[in-house]
């Protein structure tokens, strides 16, 4: 073998010779996982996106323990009565804390999208560097779900960890106090809101990344639509009492990105009109109508992205 | 031996043909493709890489049909893009095994992987520094690097000098030269810059308006079917080349006393210039056989 060209280096490797790769390769199938993993490692960095991702993250457990400490006090100092702080349904008690904490926590889980998201392929666009990935032998369809998943593990586990925190805890105190009686399948319940919320966020965002040149714009894009649309929904029901909505109101109450996931996860966790913490929940929109609107916006997400995504421009005409 | 087979291919982006019935077999070695802009070289690139689908016509390449076999052919190709093309927030070694990854190598044949190349293009010392840091001819580098990097059989380099000093070009050029002589890696490159694809290839292919103008190997094309010789007279006389001309001797270009001319095939060279000098009176100091430049051969092409 010859030498390379610039060998002259002082450098711990000795063989600075060309050979070509014969070593193993892994299975097609999995070269999505390549994607994800990359997109993934860059939050283990020390640099500002990684910083507020992990400082969002920590914020996103905020709800669950605001909760679980007033469950500790009303249990324990406020005389050993939990349930005045719980309501009174007895089969959802439970489920209205996760639930009350999901309604506070989808602001976080919005900005955890954000950072996760919308550089996904946007920072890409603005680099030039889809051609770096579409040169390899990765279809377009590896390459978006690969950036998906990435988006999706990273708001899932972000939903998810606060939520079995607070799991664990009144798994381990509140047992005698019906905790798995009440709700067997709270678990389920827990993961599947999760999924849920990941799964719109990841998708849309990632559809808008893809249609943006910079991550800032599809920042600006995304938190545009997620907060115009949760404004018109509320000013088109803000003259209607919570307890006093229609069926058609309280669906377009839930005609928004966050309002959609929420109407599910009410549904999910069974959580019927109520009070709670001095909050009026409203009755949620049949869930198969709330599914539909989150099944248009997750594909419809991942059909955008795909439409834009291409290794180089083709101008027709 | 022929590494890529194009058979009447036609590329066309809507109703606009920008490869138009080519047909070329691409062979081994260091081959440069040239032509102006808009004669498709990057079309036909992008086409090879399996990005476009042909409207007609056939291209194989390393035995692997373009429309159908796109994946499995990426897997035996490196591409070097003309633009800047970092993925955002990567040092070198991280972007390089990650091109790797994305080729399918496990993680940690990948990193391994990444710091040969690396060292082999050059950039071992800066291998921990954020690609955005990089001087041209470093992006330059690690663009050719990040295609090299899951040991392609065959490389497309679109303007790999681009933007370069004239130390750093020499040293990327070199690079090429090495890479495809002697590496088994077999390489196409597309460039402006017909020095450079001089320097490195063996072959030619020359594109004018989504045609092949000329194609062959850069030796034989200089040679010509025709004699060149460069002329030198004691004075500049019009009239010793009025003579020649009527001998079957066509004026190239002129410098002073000093001809290029082009003499047909067959003709006896010394004796038309005496007899044309005789004639006309013109005293030659001195004549001999005269080389085409590849940019002689492909200002022809332009024609």
């Amino acid at each position: 073998m010859t030498e390379g060209p610039r060998n002259s280096v002082a450098t711990p490797i000795s063989d600075l010779t060309y050979r070509d790769y014969d070593g193993p390769l892994l299975s097609r199938r999995l070269r999505w996982w390549s994607v994800t993993a990359g997109g993934l490692r860059t939050l283990w960095r020390l640099d500002l996106r990684a910083i507020a991702f992990w400082i969002c993250a920590v914020l996103c457990t905020g709800p669950y323990l605001i909760l679980g400490f007033f469950l500790w006090i009303t249990s324990t100092v406020a005389g050993g009565n939990s349930r005045a702080f719980m309501g009174s349904a007895p089969g959802v008690r439970f489920a209205m804390l996760f639930y009350f904490a999901l309604r506070l926590q989808h602001l976080f889980l919005f900005v955890v999208a954000l950072i996760a998201g919308a550089g996904s392929v946007s920072a890409d666009n603005k680099a030039n560097a889809l051609i770096v990935y579409l040169a390899k032998p990765i279809t377009k369809m590896d390459y978006l779900l690969g950036k998906w998943a990435n988006i999706f593990i990273v708001v899932f586990g972000a939903a998810l960890v606060p939520a079995l925190m607070l799991y664990l805890y009144c798994l381990a105190g509140y047992t005698s106090e019906g905790f798995l009686r009440d709700d067997p399948w709270l678990i389920l319940r827990i993961v599947a809101v999760s999924a849920i919320a990941a799964s719109v966020h990841a998708s849309l965002v990632l559809g808008f990344s893809a249609w943006c040149r910079t991550p800032r714009t599809a920042s600006a894009v995304y938190s545009a639509v997620y907060w115009g649309a949760w404004s018109i929904a509320f000013a088109l029901t803000l003259r209607t009492p919570d307890e006093d909505m229609t069926a058609a109101q309280s669906l377009v109450a839930h005609l928004s990105i966050s309002g959609v996931f929420i109407g599910l996860a009410q549904n999910i966790y069974r959580v019927t009109p109520s009070r709670f913490l001095n909050a009026d929940f409203p009755t949620p929109p049949p869930w198969h109508v709330l599914s539909v609107v989150a099944v248009v916006l997750v594909l419809g997400g991942i059909a955008a992205a795909r439409a834009r995504i291409r290794a180089v421009e083709v101008i027709r005409g | 031996m022929s590494i890529a087979t194009l058979t009447d291919l036609t590329i066309a982006y809507g109703p606009k043909v920008a490869v138009s019935n080519l047909s070329v077999e691409i062979p081994e070695g260091c081959v440069g493709l040239l032509g102006p802009n808009g004669a498709g070289k990057t079309t036909l690139i992008k086409t090879l890489m399996g990005f476009l689908t042909p409207a007609s016509g056939s291209a194989n390449v390393l035995g692997m049909d373009v429309r159908r076999e796109g994946l499995r052919l990426r897997q035996r190709i490196g591409l070097m893009p003309e633009q800047d093309c970092h993925i955002p927030g990567m040092n070198a070694v991280s972007f390089v095994a990650y091109a790797g990854e994305l080729s399918g190598m496990p993680r940690s044949q990948a990193m391994r992987r990444a710091h040969e190349v690396l060292e082999y293009c050059g950039l071992g010392e800066a291998r921990y520094r954020n690609v955005e840091t990089y001087s041209t001819g470093m992006k330059q580098r690690i663009k050719l690097a990040q295609a090299l990097v899951h040991g392609p059989k065959l490389m497309f380099l679109d303007e790999p000098t681009n933007g370069l000093d004239p130390a750093g070009r020499e040293d990327m050029l070199t690079l090429v030269r090495d890479i495809s002589h002697g590496k088994g890696v077999n390489v196409v490159v597309s460039s402006h810059l017909l020095p450079d694809v001089e320097r490195t290839c063996d072959n030619v292919i020359v594109m004018r308006e989504g045609h092949l103008a000329r194609e062959g190997d850069i030796a034989t094309l200089k040679q010509g079917n025709e004699a060149h010789v460069d002329v030198e007279l004691y004075a500049a006389s019009d009239a010793f080349l009025e003579s020649a001309a009527k001998r079957g001797a066509a004026l190239v270009s002129r410098l002073g006393s000093r001809y290029t001319l082009r003499i047909a095939e067959g003709v006896d060279c010394g004796r038309l210039l005496f007899e044309s000098a005789g004639e006309s009176g013109a005293q030659v100091r001195g004549f001999r056989p005269s080389l085409r430049t590849l940019e002689d051969i492909f200002m022809e092409a332009m024609q």
